[in-house]
């Protein structure tokens, strides 16, 4: 944790001053600390404390995440970056509340007064998980059915959401005559449609090819900046998190830790070509295959 | 379609060879009757409203029995299915009944209920149960965690959750199920109604071989099987075939 937040190649790049800024104002400040990428303004959405989490296997305890601690902001977008089997999964789970840690604690800040909606903390899983036996529509619309809206109002809503990820031609169709790119994005509207505070990404785009992993990449990035949703959005795959993520929260496995954080400058889209994410790209691999990052600049230095 | 003219051709030969063998005289007409003469005795019987009364009252028979089998199965195999410790005991003793042939409950019924409609109704509902009952417990046990762990994301829970996702997805395995405990309700019943008899279609099977009028055995026994065909073709595995489709299991 005493390395996080500190941003790689900290030197200001000259293309990136070409860069225009949404907000105006410069992203960088010379003498200012690398926290600037952080949105001031932003309050902590999601905090979570010291949280472990051991499963009982075959092959005995399994400790599927130690110690982690993490705050998510509002409206941020989070990249959950790490190899497989280290408990990513198991993180995004906990947070929905599907299942519980053994230790510490996991706290969101929820915006709202209202009462008795339970669908704030939404997954999309890797695989969909839509409904066969619903159409996309009806899919959509289950969870506002849940609570018990009224039909006419569930419907238009649904639609609206459909129409939001491109899919409002395919209302009617059963989930298996969709792609898996389609699926995905009826897993998106059908997430969307509930509003929920926060929502959990699990490799959604992971089993897309890339054409169409690129695509919905967009789209998300578009539906985020729309709805100002928080994202905690979990891959394994580097060039996603660098494109998608406002931060990048690299894990290491087996048990899970943070093992390093990294803050993106805010401007969107990310101009993935210039030299800054080329050499964020290096970086971040090279941390990401490394068992410790000190090591390796021992034998090198 | 493809092979329509094959299969007619196959009946109609088949109709020929019959035919012959009962006109060579080999065999007696009390025990191979010409194909003319079951015709006959079919259409007699089914004019006369005779086999047509059989026939109601057997089906209405199976229709109780397998309502009944229904009303118990279902629910007992979604209890035992969701709670461990009703399955590992009822379950277990249902999966141990399960063997054994539905018509050896007759004796029982016969003392329990007397020579009544009862009997044979519990012939039937023994029958149909179990196979409905194991196959709705293994449906609602194998559906997918995952449908499970959307549902709950989703803030389904309970009897919400049973109703809109584990009921849903678990009922392609339970349209098994109902199809094989109606085949199974069929069984029973006509074994039923041959060894207790009491009107209906096993009665008149029955009726046939006590007359000796083998025409009226067979022609009794081509209904049965029209009947069979009937709900299994038209009924059973039409709904089979559209869950499937729904389910979008055909096209993996
Ligand atoms: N229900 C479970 N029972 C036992 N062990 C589990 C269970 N769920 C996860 N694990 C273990 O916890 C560890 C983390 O699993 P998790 O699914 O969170 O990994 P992941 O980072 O999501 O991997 P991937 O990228 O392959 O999806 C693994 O070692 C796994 O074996
Ligand atoms: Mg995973």
């Amino acid at each position: 944790m005493n390395e996080a937040r500190a941003l790689p190649c900290l030197e200001p790049l000259p293309d990136l001053d070409r860069e225009e800024e949404p907000t105006g104002a410069p992203f960088f400040l010379p003498g200012e600390s690398p926290r600037v990428h952080n949105r001031p303004k932003s309050r902590p959405k999601l905090e979570i404390r010291n949280v472990v989490k051991t499963f009982a296997s075959t092959k005995g305890l399994i400790r599927a995440l130690s110690n982690i601690n993490l705050t998510v902001h509002e409206g941020e977008f989070a990249c959950v970056l790490g190899p497989s089997g280290c408990g990513k999964s198991t993180l995004l789970h906990l947070i929905a509340g599907l299942e519980l840690p053994d230790h510490g604690e996991i706290r969101l800040y929820s915006s709202r007064t209202k009462k008795g909606n339970n669908a704030e903390k939404l997954i999309i899983f890797q695989e969909a998980a839509l409904f066969p036996w619903l159409t996309v529509l009806e899919n959509v619309l289950f969870g506002l059915r849940l609570q018990r809206l009224g039909a006419k109002e569930s419907k238009e809503r649904a639609m609206h959401f459909l129409a939001l990820v491109k899919l409002e031609n395919f209302a009617n169709c059963f989930i298996h005559e969709l792609s898996g790119g389609m699926k995905q994005r009826v897993a998106l509207a059908r997430a969307l449609v509930l509003d929920p505070e926060l929502l959990l990404m699990d490799e959604p785009f992971a089993a897309l090819d890339f054409q169409t992993r690129e695509k919905l990449q967009s789209e998300l990035e578009e539906l985020w900046k729309r709805t100002k949703k928080t994202i905690i959005f979990v891959t394994h795959n580097v060039e996603e998190a660098i494109t998608l993520g406002d931060r990048v929260i690299l894990f290491s496995g087996q048990p899970g830790t943070v093992k390093q954080e990294y803050t993106l400058p805010p401007g969107r889209p990310r101009q993935k070509e210039s030299p800054f994410f080329a050499e964020l790209a290096v970086e971040i691999k090279r941390d990401f295959q490394n068992p410790g990052r000190e090591l390796v600049e021992q034998v090198t230095g | 379609m493809r092979f329509f003219w094959g299969k007619t051709a196959f009946y109609l030969l088949l109709l020929l060879g019959w035919f012959l063998l009962a006109h060579s005289g080999w065999w007696p007409e009390y025990m191979l009757p010409a194909p003319e003469k079951v015709f006959q005795t079919l259409g007699e019987g089914l004019c006369s409203g005779r086999y047509l009364l059989a026939v109601l009252i057997s089906i209405r028979r199976l229709l109780l029995g397998y309502l009944f089998s229904l009303a118990i199965g279902i629910p007992l195999g979604m209890l035992t299915g969701k709670c461990r410790w009703l399955d590992e005991t009822v379950g277990s003793l249902l999966l141990g009944l399960q063997t054994l042939p539905s018509i050896c409950w007759l004796p029982l019924s016969l003392l329990w209920f007397g020579l009544n409609e009862q009997a044979i109704l519990f012939v039937v509902v023994m029958g149909a149960v179990l196979s409905i009952t194991v196959a709705t417990n293994s449906g609602v046990k194998n559906v997918a965690p995952l449908y499970i762990r959307a549902g709950k994301n989703m803030g389904a829970k309970g009897v919400v959750l049973f109703l809109r996702i584990i009921l849903p997805a678990a009922l392609p395995s339970i349209v098994i199920g109902l199809k094989q405990g109606w085949s199974f309700a069929w069984r029973s019943l006509m074994a039923g109604e041959l060894l207790f008899i009491n009107l209906g279609l096993g009665y008149l099977l029955m009726m046939g071989r006590e007359l000796n009028d083998m025409a009226q055995v067979i022609a009794v026994m081509f209904v049965v099987v029209m009947l069979g065909l009937f709900f299994d073709r038209l009924l059973f595995s039409r709904l089979e075939k559209a869950v499937r489709r729904r389910w979008g299991f055909d096209h993996s």
